[in-house]
């Protein structure tokens, strides 16, 4: 655990907590969140991950030749969508 | 989609959580986001982190504690609040949808990234609430009564769920299903 989390990238500044406010009438709501496409860049320039991370779309046979399904990216749907 | 660019999925997870009754019913509702393109043995291993806070949703008052009319009221608000709440959270991804991003990846390699909203990951009392549909209906397909256990092939078939829809508001005024939306 110890290991895991000095591999582990700090948070850059870009990640920060953002307010806002939402006001319906009644009373204004407060809520926080961070930058959606920060938090994506963060996770996939994660070193930590780097052995477990794909980029690319593969197709699993085993060995009769059946297609296999397992991970995200061996789906047909990854296929489509990336090609 | 342009070669050697790279899809994203982004999996959301959400869940409503009560932290106490005194005080006046405390809860919490967490925002979390991971990708797709981690390992599954990585993703779900909760010792390595993978999973980010996204947001903290406000959570309204449920009644207000006047009338069935306020409270009525008061839920249609909420679901307005809401709605717009995941579209300002979610407005960054749809700027960047069509061009995709220049990201570097852990490989050392800068990618093309292309962000996909591909799964939302939450209990079935959560997507009730999300989707505002009852919390007897099914969040992803429509299935006529008399057609209940058999192979649903009629997902998202619209005119079946204006019938349906019908019907549940002539048996069940309170429970209806509103517009199941997907994010």
């Amino acid at each position: 655990m110890q290991q895991h989390l000095d591999v582990l990238d700090p948070f850059s500044e870009s990640l920060v907590w953002r307010e806002d406010i939402i006001d319906h009438g009644r009373h204004a709501a407060t809520f926080y969140y961070w930058n959606i496409i920060d938090c994506v860049r963060y996770l996939i320039r994660q070193v930590a991950y780097r052995s477990d991370m794909v980029y690319a779309t593969i197709r699993e046979y085993d060995s009769t030749g059946e297609r296999v399904y397992s991970e995200m990216h061996t789906a047909d749907w990854s296929w489509d969508t990336q090609g | 989609m342009p070669p050697g660019s790279t899809v994203v999925p982004i999996i959301g997870l959400s869940d409503q959580t009560q932290l106490t009754y005194f005080s006046g019913d405390k809860k919490a509702w967490p925002v979390y986001l991971t990708i797709g393109n981690i390992l599954s043995r990585t993703r779900n291993s909760p010792v390595k982190m993978p999973i980010l806070l996204l947001a903290l949703l406000p959570v309204p008052p449920k009644f207000t504690g006047e009338s069935a009319r306020t409270d009525e009221a008061q839920r249609q608000m909420n679901a307005n609040v809401r709605r717009s709440v995941f579209d300002r959270v979610l407005v960054q991804l749809e700027q960047v949808v069509q061009e995709g991003t220049v990201m570097d990846c852990a490989d050392g390699k800068t990618r093309l990234c292309f962000h996909i909203l591909s799964a939302w990951i939450v209990d079935h009392a959560e997507h009730a609430a999300l989707h505002r549909i009852g919390s007897k209906s099914c969040p992803k397909c429509e299935v006529p009564c008399k057609e209940l256990g058999g192979n649903p092939l009629k997902m998202y078939q619209t005119h079946h769920y204006i019938l349906y829809r019908e019907k549940a508001l002539r048996h069940e005024p309170a429970k209806v299903a509103g517009s199941a939306e997907y994010f």
